[in-house]
């Protein structure tokens, strides 16, 4: 569940914005992004308090309604030669305002919009030991930034989602910066899964602290891949997930372990576990188990033991990550490690956070099993979480 | 006894445009060490220019100069500056002290020019001084002197560097007769004595009579060089 | 080390410290001057710089538009079909503060999810900290400097009010702007960052982005973007780089420049001749010392050393002061050279001068290598004249004397000199060459000249006024050594006056009678905009209409100016209606009205004259403009006169305008009443039917004169400037005279002693300092007449491209001689005053 960096991202910004208080004294009284944001008071944006009906692909579109929103991929690649690439690629959108109908009728500003974007970019050469991330931000103004349903596209400047198919069965992701470009081409040919109480995901106590989420778990993929102008014929598994809400993490949430992995008896898992700040497990914890089949399983928190078995330190901010994970499901006869393919996926982003590819080896019921996906560490760095 | 000056048929006139005004017309003159003389002649006679050619301020256009023994007229303008600095003293009408050094600096002065510093310089200066009967008033400035003490300065700034010849011009006309009186026999008495020549140009009876010889000019010729002769 | 000698000259300022200190103060004037003028220009230019680098950020290339901007949809495709992520949208206006003094402000409209590669001391926190997410957050939210807000009384979270033009505008403070830099936060000073939205509200800008820059890498990489901008962007977008930008607006105003260059020249002149003067004074004064000095056996060397030490000692202390007071001066000089700007070419908010290094190197070599050169002549002399003659002091005046009329031949010559080679060599250099060379063989005259006035005045004195006053008479040309350069450098200054003088008059002439010809229509109206003599801010929509409908209007003329950039500096277009009752109110360089009225009807434009002398184009030629639907090439079918800007003006019909751009608004508009109609009231009656719009309303008298204060404003500096001429001047005259008076105290001991009464000792100095003023002036007059026809028709034609009358104004004339003589006598008092109270036997004995 990325409820992920957007979160931590405004934290951060109401951080400075705090410090710059600090810092000048004599002239500011404290006026903090929260209160411009106006963000205690979720007024005028809808909330996810109820399960709702899934429509595909109108819900790949946006849902303005709601506070923020993310379109999120990830994905495990190799070229012929074996040679193993992780990626994510995501967008976010945060609205400042709820959206007002403009009833003045002077000529507006076509940049005065309430809504931001952010996205993310970041790739990982395995066999190079490399690691490379980028940030965005624009805002949803004259269609530098966007998302749309039919066609479904999402984009900002030139990084850009986008289906070539009406159904969206088949999308074309492109992103290119500083050394990396993605070129890829994802099919997926089963229906979402729907995360939570048939895609609403309770994230903390009380009526419309959840989100509605989904994900597409085994997205086909193949396209071109290009580090300092080395391209790379590749082919793997993305995973999808999509979340929109407008408030969702309890002030005692601290930061969270999220899990997307593709396990080559064909069934896909989702876990998330949030950390509270005494260092527990929240109860609303949980994730799901999708089969090969097509069969979901809903996992709670009680499904789910999760055990830190290494620990990295980042050299960038110091911060110990939990390196290596060992993951029991006993519902499921699983019984892995979980282990990342490059000790460093930090992201040198605004807000710091751990995302990457990462292996999985163990059993199931007595079978050895294998198989990759994406680990997301976050609320580890300094600053990372809002006190 | 030796020679300090010897002067030569010494010519000298001025160009002046198309007209040339001759000043000394072939002047001889001899002056022994020791001996004390004086130069009288009217306005415009001539005696200044020949002053300034005894003490290499200016040349002779012809005829030879010899003082201590060197043509000066050979010599060339700084040759002659450092000859002049070395061997000849000065005493003007005006005293021409500096006003803005002590007493006891404008005696020290030219000590220094001769490379003569610190404390052997300081010991003559004072007792030159004190031979003029000034040291008390070593530190004070020239124009809080009365005359006589001025121009007692300005003997004491002539001597001190021992030239081999002092050269007076109307040392004693700016001052009364008995200042003029005590001024000569500083001059005569301490030129005299240290075997140097003593060069006075004057109009004074006086200061002719206190001169072992007398020369006069008149228009540029010197007429006259005995001793003890009437103005 | 004869320390003794040394003392002998050191101890010298000593003795004199008034004269000392004059000597300094002399030196310290005419380096001030020329200084302060450099730090002035200097410090506008960089401010001007700093804050276009600010504004510009790490850009390598900025996309410049067409009278209205950059449809803003060009950004969206460099970021989404080119992909170029380094680009960034900018709106740009300027804003008045309500505070007393008013500030120009400028505003800057960014979108801050764009500006962490550009600007990032404008978008601290990585992009969002320090308020700036506030911007996109909250209406109306701007960030300031520290110092901007305590001088707008912002604080923060609460509203703030400014002028934009001409409307009350609020805005919310989120954030101040720190930087540790002191250079970046005074650049800060005066600008309004807010969100692009907020800017393109306030300042009509919706839809148009007035530049886009951005960062294009060096590499391969690079010429393809290059290579894909240039496929999508429209006609009338270009690609510039910010420096080209900055340069060719700082270009605007190298005419400026230079006509103050020429003024601080003058100065400088006048400087040179008061230290060449204090020290020449300094030598002669002494000569009777040095020669006692040489008769004691001090070599020439020693002597030339002595006082070149002392001339040294002078010359840096004056040069130290001298820097200082430039700089102070400077501080006061900036505000009249950065209102000109601001009035007449474009918006630079500068308070505070900055120290560069050349101006001050200019100012330590001028102080040194004046202070040297003008003590080398007078040392040479001294250390070569012969011992005999330096103990008397008539000997050198007889020599100055014959030295006299030598260089007066030579002035004359280099007068000459200096005049042909202005009137034949028609360029700037050749130009100051010429006018140095005009005003320094003035000076040569002056000697003579005095020589001459005295000779026929000393009849005259003596039998109007009797001997004291032919006494005078001789006595300024006996002491001519001392008193000729003084004199000179009066003169010069004096000269300075009329020619400044006559110059601003013609220029008044020139264009008050072009006003009256060119503005014709009874009423004006224009949007308020900040830099005073340019009307590029549009009117509001719907004015025109409602004006044309008024009753009691003959016709109304749409005017639409824009500044049109060009490959050099821009020029400025003006579109308008033209009908054959307007074809009077031009007035032709060049062209026949009958032939260049149909051919502009046709596709011709017309230029005006600076714009012809500038670029070379003449009737024939084609200029090409820019236009939003590519380079048009445009026949050239007239020049005519005009005074509004030296960047040059083209002018044609309005709709071709509107047909070459893409822009539906005018700038101004101007009103015909019927004969007998009141203005005024037509004034009011247009006021009252706007009254919520900031409009600009003027009848054709109220415009006349605010143009005319406009023109006397930016002769602000001159004025000022010439009065400095004048002060360095007197304090020269004032010096020499005061030590040559108090040299001859002996002198005036004696007449005391033979009977003059103090009454009379004070006609005797006045008399002389008098006539020292007369000769000044006198000498002046044709000078002052010949460097004014040197500014008038050879540096401002050059510089500038206009045609100026010659205006004869008499007064002025008069003025400077009375000038010179009060001057000259102000300078005797004090002398005067002294000599007349010592005793006779003191002054005697004096020695």
């Amino acid at each position: 569940m990325p409820m992920k960096s957007f979160w931590i991202w405004l934290s951060c910004v109401w951080l400075c914005v705090a410090c710059g208080a600090q810092t000048a004294a004599p002239l500011q009284t404290q006026l903090t992004l929260a209160e411009s944001l106006n963000r205690t008071d979720m007024t005028g944006f809808l909330r996810a308090d109820k399960p709702r009906q899934f429509a595909f692909p109108a819900d790949h579109g946006p849902h303005d309604g709601y506070a923020v929103e993310w379109w999120y991929y990830t994905g495990n690649l190799r070229d012929v030669s074996g040679r193993e690439f992780g990626y994510q690629f995501t967008i976010f959108r945060s609205a400042f305002r709820p959206p007002t109908p403009d009833a003045s009728g002077a000529p507006q500003s076509a940049w005065r919009g309430a809504t931001a974007y952010m996205a993310h970019l970041a790739v990982t050469d395995v066999a190079g030991q490399q690691f490379f991330a980028y940030e965005r931000f624009d805002r949803a103004a004259l269609g530098i930034a966007g998302a749309q349903a039919a066609p479904f596209k999402v984009w900002l400047d030139d990084w850009h989602v986008a289906s070539t198919t009406p159904d969206a069965a088949h999308m074309q992701l492109r992103a290119a910066q500083g050394v990396v470009a993605l070129d890829l081409q994802l099919d997926n040919r089963m229906p979402p899964v729907l995360q939570g109480n048939a895609g609403l995901s309770q994230k903390s106590a009380g009526v419309g602290n959840a989100s509605y989420y989904y994900s597409v778990p085994r997205m086909a993929t193949i396209g071109t891949l290009t580090i300092a102008g080395q391209a790379y014929q590749v082919t793997g598994t993305s995973w999808m997930d999509r979340e929109w809400s407008t408030s969702a993490l309890a002030a005692d949430q601290v930061g969270w372990d999220w899990f997307a992995l593709h396990l080559d008896d064909g069934s896909d898992v989702m876990l998330y576990h949030l950390r509270r700040r005494d260092g527990s497990i929240d109860p609303y914890s949980g994730g799901s188990w999708r089969d090969a089949s097509g069969s979901v399983t809903t996992l709670t928190s009680a499904d789910i033991e999760l055990k830190p078995v290494g620990e990295w330190t980042s050299p960038h901010t110091g911060a110990k990550y939990p390196a290596t994970w060992q993951l029991r499901i006993a519902r499921m006869g699983l019984d892995v490690t979980v282990t990342p393919l490059l000790a460093d996926q930090e992201l040198p982003v605004t807000v710091r956070y751990w995302e990457g590819a990462v292996a999985v080896t163990g059993q199931r019921t007595n079978h050895a099993i294998k198989g990759n996906g994406y680990l997301e560490m976050t609320g580890y760095a300094d600053g990372g979480t809002r006190p | 006894m030796s020679m300090i000056v010897d002067l030569r048929n010494v010519e000298k006139w001025y160009d002046e445009g198309s007209t040339r005004r001759q000043v000394l017309h072939g002047v001889d003159m001899h002056i022994q060490a020791g001996e004390r003389v004086a130069l009288v002649g009217k306005s415009g006679s001539g005696k200044s220019s020949l002053l300034n050619i005894i003490s290499g301020i200016d040349y002779a256009n012809a005829g030879d100069v010899i003082i201590g023994g060197s043509d000066i007229n050979q010599l060339s303008e700084s040759a002659r500056t450092q000859f002049r600095r070395k061997h000849v003293g000065f005493v003007f009408q005006f005293f021409n002290l500096v006003p803005t050094l002590t007493v006891l600096e404008n005696v020290l002065l030219p000590l220094e020019l001769n490379g003569i510093m610190g404390t052997t310089a300081h010991t003559r200066a004072m007792q030159m001084l004190e031979q003029v009967g000034l040291a008390d008033r070593a530190a004070t400035a020239p124009d809080r002197l009365s005359g006589g003490e001025q121009q007692r300065v300005a003997v004491a700034r002539a001597l001190v560097h021992d030239p081999l010849l002092v050269l007076a011009d109307e040392p004693t006309g700016n001052l009364d007769s008995d200042t003029g009186e005590q001024i000569l026999q500083l001059l005569t008495h301490l030129t005299g004595a240290a075997g140097r020549a003593l060069l006075m140009v004057t109009h004074s009876r006086e200061v002719a009579a206190s001169a072992d010889r007398v020369v006069r000019i008149q228009a540029g010729y010197l007429v006259d060089d005995t001793t003890g002769v009437q103005i | 080390m004869m320390r003794v000698l040394w003392l002998s000259t050191l101890r010298w300022p000593l003795r004199r410290p008034w004269q000392a200190l004059l000597a300094i103060v002399g030196v310290a004037m005419g380096v001030a001057v020329v200084i302060a003028i450099d730090i002035a220009n200097e410090s506008a230019r960089r401010a001007f710089l700093l804050s276009t680098a600010t504004v510009t950020g790490l850009a390598t290339d900025q996309l410049t538009g067409g009278p209205n901007g950059i449809p803003e949809d060009v950004f969206r495709r460099i970021r989404v079909d080119v992909g170029l992520r380094e680009s960034a949208p900018v709106v740009e206006g300027y804003a008045t503060s309500v505070t007393t003094p008013t500030h120009t402000l400028q505003i800057l409209g960014i979108d801050p999810l764009s500006e962490a590669p550009f600007r990032p001391e404008l978008t601290p926190g990585n992009g969002l900290g320090g308020g700036v997410a506030q911007l996109l957050t909250q209406p109306d939210a701007v960030l300031m400097s520290r110092g901007t807000a305590t001088a707008l009384g912002a604080t923060l979270g609460q509203p703030v009010y400014v002028t934009i033009a001409g409307a009350r505008q609020s805005m919310v403070l989120v954030g101040l702007l720190e930087t540790n830099d002191v250079a970046t936060q005074r650049a800060l000073d005066d600008l309004l960052i807010t969100d692009i939205s907020v800017a393109q509200r306030w300042l009509g800008k919706v839809g148009q982005l007035d530049r886009i820059d951005l960062i294009i890498p060096t590499d391969a990489s690079g010429t393809n973007v290059r290579t894909q901008l240039a496929a999508i962007l429209p006609p009338g977008v270009r690609m510039t780089t910010p420096s080209q930008r900055a340069q060719s607006t700082t270009e605007m105003t190298a005419s400026f420049e230079i006509n103050l260059n020429a003024l601080s020249l003058l100065a400088l002149v006048v400087g040179m001749f008061l230290i060449y003067n204090t020290m020449t004074f300094a030598v002669v004064q002494r000569r009777p010392l040095l020669g006692t000095l040489r008769c004691l056996g001090v070599s020439q060397g020693e002597i030339a050393r002595l006082m070149l030490v002392e001339g040294s000692v002078i010359a840096v202390l004056g040069t130290a002061l001298g820097i200082g007071l430039g700089i102070g001066l400077a501080q006061l000089l900036l505000g009249l050279v950065a209102r000109t700007i601001n009035d007449i070419y474009f918006v630079v908010t500068v308070n505070t001068i900055t120290l560069t290094f050349w101006p001050l190197l200019k100012g330590v070599v001028l102080g040194l290598l004046a202070s040297l050169v003008a003590l080398a002549i007078p040392t040479w002399e001294a250390a070569r004249t012969p011992p005999r003659t330096v103990l008397r002091r008539s000997s050198y005046e007889e020599q100055t004397r014959r030295l006299v009329p030598i260089l007066g031949w030579l002035g004359l010559v280099l007068m000459l000199f200096g005049g042909v080679v202005m009137w034949q060599i028609p360029y700037i250099l050749a130009s100051y060459v010429g006018l140095l060379a005009l005003t320094l063989g003035a000076a040569m005259v002056t000697p003579i000249a005095t020589v001459a006035v005295m000779a026929l005045i000393r009849p005259l004195a003596v039998r109007l006024f009797g001997l004291i006053a032919g006494m005078a008479v001789r006595d300024v040309v006996t002491s001519l050594s001392r008193t000729a350069v003084a004199v000179a450098a009066l003169m010069i200054a004096v000269a300075v006056t009329i020619a400044v003088g006559l110059m601003v008059a013609s220029f008044r002439l020139t264009v008050v009678d072009w006003l009256t010809t060119t503005i014709r229509a009874d009423v004006f109206v224009s949007a308020p905009a900040i830099t005073a003599n340019r009307l590029d801010t549009p009117l509001p929509a719907g004015v025109y209409e409602k004006i044309v409908a008024l009753p009691g209007i003959d016709r109304v003329r749409r005017y639409r100016s824009t500044m049109l950039p060009t490959d050099t500096t821009p020029v400025l277009q003006i579109a308008l209606d033209v009908t054959e009752a307007d074809h009077a109110a031009f007035l032709w360089a060049e062209g026949d009205p009958a032939q260049i009225w149909p051919a502009y009807n046709r596709d011709a434009i017309i230029i005006s004259e600076p714009l012809s002398l500038r670029h070379h184009l003449h009737v024939g030629d084609t200029f090409t403009m820019r236009t939003d639907r590519g380079d048009v090439a445009m026949p050239i079918a007239g020049v005519f006169y005009d005074y509004g800007t030296e960047l040059g003006v083209i002018m044609q019909p309005i709709e071709r305008y509107q047909h070459f751009f893409d822009d539906p608004h005018l700038s101004s508009l101007g009103v015909y009443l019927p004969a007998d109609a009141d203005s005024e009231a037509m004034v009011n009656t247009i006021r009252d039917q706007f009254p919520t719009t900031a409009l600009l309303v003027r009848s054709n008298r109220t415009l006349r004169e605010s143009s005319v204060a406009i023109l006397d404003r930016t002769f602000a500096i001159t004025n000022v400037l010439q009065l400095l001429a004048t002060i360095v001047a007197f304090v020269g005259i004032f010096a020499a005279l005061t030590a040559m008076q108090l040299e001859r105290v002996r002198e005036f001991g004696m007449l005391r002693a033979i009977g003059l009464d103090p009454r009379q000792l004070w006609q005797l100095v006045l008399s002389e300092t008098g006539l020292m003023g007369l000769v000044a002036g006198l000498v002046a007059l044709p000078v002052g007449t010949a460097m004014a026809w040197a500014l008038i028709f050879v540096i401002n034609r050059i510089s500038f491209g206009w045609t100026l009358q010659f205006a004869f104004e008499p007064h002025i004339y008069f003025n400077a001689l009375i000038t010179a003589i009060v001057a000259a006598l102000l300078a005797g008092i004090v002398p005067a005053w002294r000599i007349a109270r010592i005793a006779p036997a003191l002054a005697l004995r004096e020695e």
